[in-house]
């Protein structure tokens, strides 16, 4: 049902976590990404034509500034021990149905 | 710890309707993370809101929210706090909302500092409606309803809240939402009324009749103009034309808080009443 990109860098603990139904495509974390890890992708599924992906994870040096502006809660960069913490709207909606 | 945002949200309601890259997405990000810093209970939190793009907020909220009329939050949200001093009470207001219709409601609430939270994003334009001017719309700029420029001259809203009352007043812009959140962290904190702007971009309202269409464009147009306290103090009035100053401008935790003030008085009252019962013969 849900549609969430994860990706998880070989040799060090960075987790980055899309959810392509909440992006909205805005470039925002593509733009204030220093390191060059994002990049935006057509997407002609999704309402807006955009979302983003992940370039390369190996890029990334958790400065999470990405996560921080991001307007629509669609991007995580988390340690792994977090992940366990930090629920996803796909979670969210099988709790709520149950 | 990273903050679990959607523990926060009602996120069967997600997307939210904010247009992409609106900058009331990351104001509400930044609540949340400043809210969760604190360790506030959901339930011991109510957010409150009037009518407006920025208003629309308080419904992806999973707390004890109110979406009320528009310009009346802040006399909603003075319902709410007098009637459960020990809770938490913020209201997120847009710069319409909270100082045009509501300017009334805005002033009094400063004067009487009022242990609650005004976050107002503030985006120059009536949002919701289709762009109409506001009473923050710079000096020149193009609206709806100023198809030949602005002749208003704008509000300058932090210096209108310290001049009203208000015990911490800070302002930030969503370029720099760990900033934002500081200074929404600190006004919760602050006992009192505290206010917090932040300047935020509406490029489908205001943006693209001032050349600013997409929200990239805009959001780098309010970090040029800004300038943090600290560095403004060293800056000239000539180097300062045209900037407007961020970080937190002003903090009085002298005058005495409004619910305290009302507490005491039942109290004071109540023993009047007691003692003249006990004269009775
Ligand atoms: C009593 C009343 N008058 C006018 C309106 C129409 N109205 C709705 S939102 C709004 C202004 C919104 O501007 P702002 O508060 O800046 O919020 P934004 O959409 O920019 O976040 C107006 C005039 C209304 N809903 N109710
Ligand atoms: S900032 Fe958020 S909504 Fe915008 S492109 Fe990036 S992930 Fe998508
Ligand atoms: S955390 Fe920083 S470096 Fe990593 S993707 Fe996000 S913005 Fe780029
Ligand atoms: S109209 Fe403006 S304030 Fe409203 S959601 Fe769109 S960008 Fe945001
Ligand atoms: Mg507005």
């Amino acid at each position: 049902m849900s549609d969430i990109i994860r990706k998880q860098s070989q040799g060090r603990d960075i987790v980055i976590i899309i959810d392509r139904d909440l992006c909205k495509g805005c470039d925002i974390c593509v733009k204030v990404c220093k390191t060059g890890a994002l990049e935006l992708e057509d997407a002609s599924d999704k309402w807006e034509g955009a979302v983003v992906a992940i370039k390369d994870v190996e890029q990334c040096n958790f400065c999470r500034l990405c996560e921080i502006q991001c307007p629509d809660f669609a991007i995580r960069v988390l340690r792994k021990e977090e992940e366990a913490s930090v629920k996803l709207p796909v979670e969210t909606k099988k709790t709520a149905a149950e | 710890m990273a903050v679990d945002y959607l523990y926060y949200l009602r996120a069967d309601k997600l997307p939210h309707m904010w247009c992409p890259g609106c900058g009331v997405g990351v104001v509400v990000k930044s609540m949340i993370g400043a809210i969760d810093q604190l360790g506030w209970e959901k339930n011991d939190t109510a957010v409150v809101s009037g009518i407006g793009c920025t208003s629309r907020a308080p419904g992806y909220m999973d707390m004890n929210t109110l979406h009320t009329t528009h310009g009346r939050a802040l006399t909603f949200a003075t319902g709410v706090k007098m009637a459960a001093p020990d809770k938490h009470v913020i209201v997120i207001s847009g710069d319409g909302d909270a100082t045009a219709i509501g300017g009334n409601h805005f002033i009094h609430a400063c004067r009487r500092n009022i242990d609650m939270t005004l976050i107002i994003v503030n985006n120059n334009i009536y949002g919701m409606t289709g762009g109409q001017f506001s009473p923050t719309t710079p000096y020149g700029a193009k609206a709806a309803t100023t198809p030949h420029g602005n002749i208003d001259p704008s509000f300058d809203l932090a210096q209108l809240a310290i001049g009203a009352g208000a015990t911490y007043v800070a302002r930030g812009s969503v370029d720099n939402a760990r900033m934002v959140q500081k200074y929404i962290r600190d006004g919760l904190a602050h006992h009192g009324f505290s206010v917090i702007e932040v300047l935020s971009n509406c490029h489908t309202q205001y943006g693209r009749r001032n050349k600013m269409s997409d929200p990239i464009t805009m959001v780098d147009w309010i970090a040029s103009q800004v300038v943090p306290r600290n560095k403004a103090e060293k800056m000239s009035p000539e180097e300062l034309q045209g900037k407007i100053i961020t970080g937190e401008l002003h903090r009085n935790a002298e005058r005495p808080e409004y619910t305290d003030e009302y507490r005491k008085l039942i109290e004071r009252v109540q023993a009047k009443q007691a003692a003249r019962a006990g004269a009775r013969p």
